[in-house]
């Protein structure tokens, strides 16, 4: 073989060489700097409803609620104590008496006082959840609805260890319940952060918000009803059933009060104590 | 000579004849023997599944398997114990064996009865695409889904702790989907 081939061939060998050992660094560099977990398995994305914006919507939310009832309690108070002493004044049918008539006017100044309160205050109030609502819809259509499937849905429950401990602690729709305290509430659960209650949580707020909305909307109708009525009629009276229902609505959304009317239906009794009941000696509640 | 070719013509004939008939008897089809496939009842769980296990190694009463199912549910239901679960995990392993279901489906039929998993939920494609087009349909397979756990985990099985664990995530499953099908409704 001529010198020149010789060197010639040594040459590539030597390049061929070279080559393959900067392959190798590379892909060993490839591989210690690649996530290990996400090249192996398929991840489910980690779970996102609750932003900082969604959080900050929430205290803000919050804050309008606790600031309205605060407004509202005085207004409320005021109405409650006038129709008490409408009532035991015996006021009620009664047509040329001074004293009744003064009461009805500042009856109805109270509760003139109530619908400006609420017409001016809904707004702000319906605004401020409709923004933490949708802000919400937004999170769960994209984290529940487009990024997983039914079966996830079971596993993000399952993830939370203390599922059932928790959602116990965010039954937080419930009657009875005044909407700052709700709110502030949800603030709370949603700081503690466990994934399969924070899909429940954000559920559950979305759900009571959607419906709080729509009382709210209700509401605002009735008040502009009212109002009109209030405007229009020459004399005002006692409290109508209609501005009963007004009040009531009004009462119902801000401070989670309810007018029970359905009576306490007492537990049935145990079934060892009907009388004349078969015992079996088989039966150990026996 | 004449005679004699004759006979042998006959002769021929009659032996072409009784091959014909002999090959013709060796070839007729026989028909095979029924099997009975008798549905087990009673009250003995052990023997009631092997019974079970033995019918359905034969071909005509694979179609019967549901019943199969079904009896056995109502048998072991009257005698709950924890080795139940395995019973049927071994009745529906051979099942899978002699070709009566597949893995999926005994996957799916062990779960429906014995596990808190709902598998009605869907895991192939996302709630917005598939859960939410058939948000009823899912909450009726799931509620009777439901019904089938209470048989298989607490009556057949007797375990409570797994019973309350499915109700009260059927329970939130239904808040999650209204929410998410709310959701993507309102975010099209």
């Amino acid at each position: 073989m001529h010198y020149m081939d010789i060197q010639k061939f040594e040459f590539r060998y030597a390049l061929k060489e070279r080559l393959e050992k900067a392959v190798a660094v590379v892909c060993c560099s490839l591989v210690l700097y690649c996530p290990i977990s996400g090249a192996a398995t398929p991840r489910q994305p980690t779970l996102n409803i609750f932003s900082t914006q969604v959080i900050e919507n929430i205290k803000e939310t919050g804050s309008a609620a606790r600031s309205l009832e605060t407004d509202l309690q005085s207004v409320f108070e005021d109405l409650e104590k006038h129709q008490q002493l409408y009532t035991e004044s015996k006021c009620h049918g009664v047509v040329s008496d001074q004293g009744c008539e003064q009461i009805s006017r500042q009856m109805a100044t109270s509760y003139k006082a109530m619908l400006d309160t609420m017409a001016d205050r809904l707004p702000e109030m319906e605004r401020n959840i409709q923004i933490t609502r949708d802000s919400l819809k937004t999170r769960l259509a994209k984290e529940l609805g487009r990024n997983r499937t039914g079966a996830d849905l079971q596993r993000l429950l399952r993830n939370d260890k203390q599922s059932i401990s928790s959602v116990q602690r965010t039954r937080v729709r419930q009657q009875g319940a005044r909407l700052s305290d709700r709110f502030r509430q949800y603030f709370f659960l949603v700081n503690q952060g466990r994934t399969g209650s924070l899909a429940l949580l954000g559920s559950e707020m979305y759900l009571d918000m959607d419906e709080t909305l729509e009382l709210i909307q209700l509401t605002q109708q009735q008040i502009h009803r009212a109002q009109l009525y209030v405007d229009l009629s020459e004399r005002m009276g006692t409290i109508t059933p209609e501005m009963e229902q007004t009040v009531s609505g009004v009462k119902r959304i801000i401070f989670g009060e309810y007018d029970d009317d359905s009576g306490f239906v007492p537990a049935t009794l145990d079934a060892a104590d009907k009388p004349g009941k078969f015992c079996s000696e088989f039966d150990a509640n026996c | 000579m004449n005679l004699t070719i004759s006979v042998v013509n006959y002769g021929f004939r009659a032996c072409f004849f009784l091959v014909l008939v002999i090959l013709s008897s060796g070839c007729q089809t026989k028909q095979p023997k029924t099997y009975s496939c008798t549905l087990p009842s009673g009250y003995q769980v052990e023997s009631a599944f092997a019974q079970a296990g033995a019918d359905l190694a034969h071909l005509q009463c694979h179609y019967q398997f549901d019943q199969y199912m079904d009896n056995l549910l109502e048998i072991a239901a009257s005698n709950p114990q924890e080795k139940n679960k395995e019973y049927f995990s071994h009745f529906l392993s051979d099942a899978k064996r002699n070709g009566v279901i597949s893995q999926l489906q005994a996957q799916r039929y062990y779960r429906r009865y014995f596990s808190p998993d709902f598998v009605s939920l869907g895991a192939m494609h996302n709630n917005c695409t598939t859960t939410c087009q058939h948000q009823v349909d899912l909450v009726k397979k799931m509620k009777l889904e439901l019904h089938d756990k209470k048989l298989g985990l607490l009556e057949v099985v007797g375990d409570r702790d797994s019973y309350a664990q499915a109700d009260q995530e059927f329970n939130q499953l239904l808040i999650l989907i209204d929410a998410t099908c709310l959701a993507c409704q309102e975010n099209k």
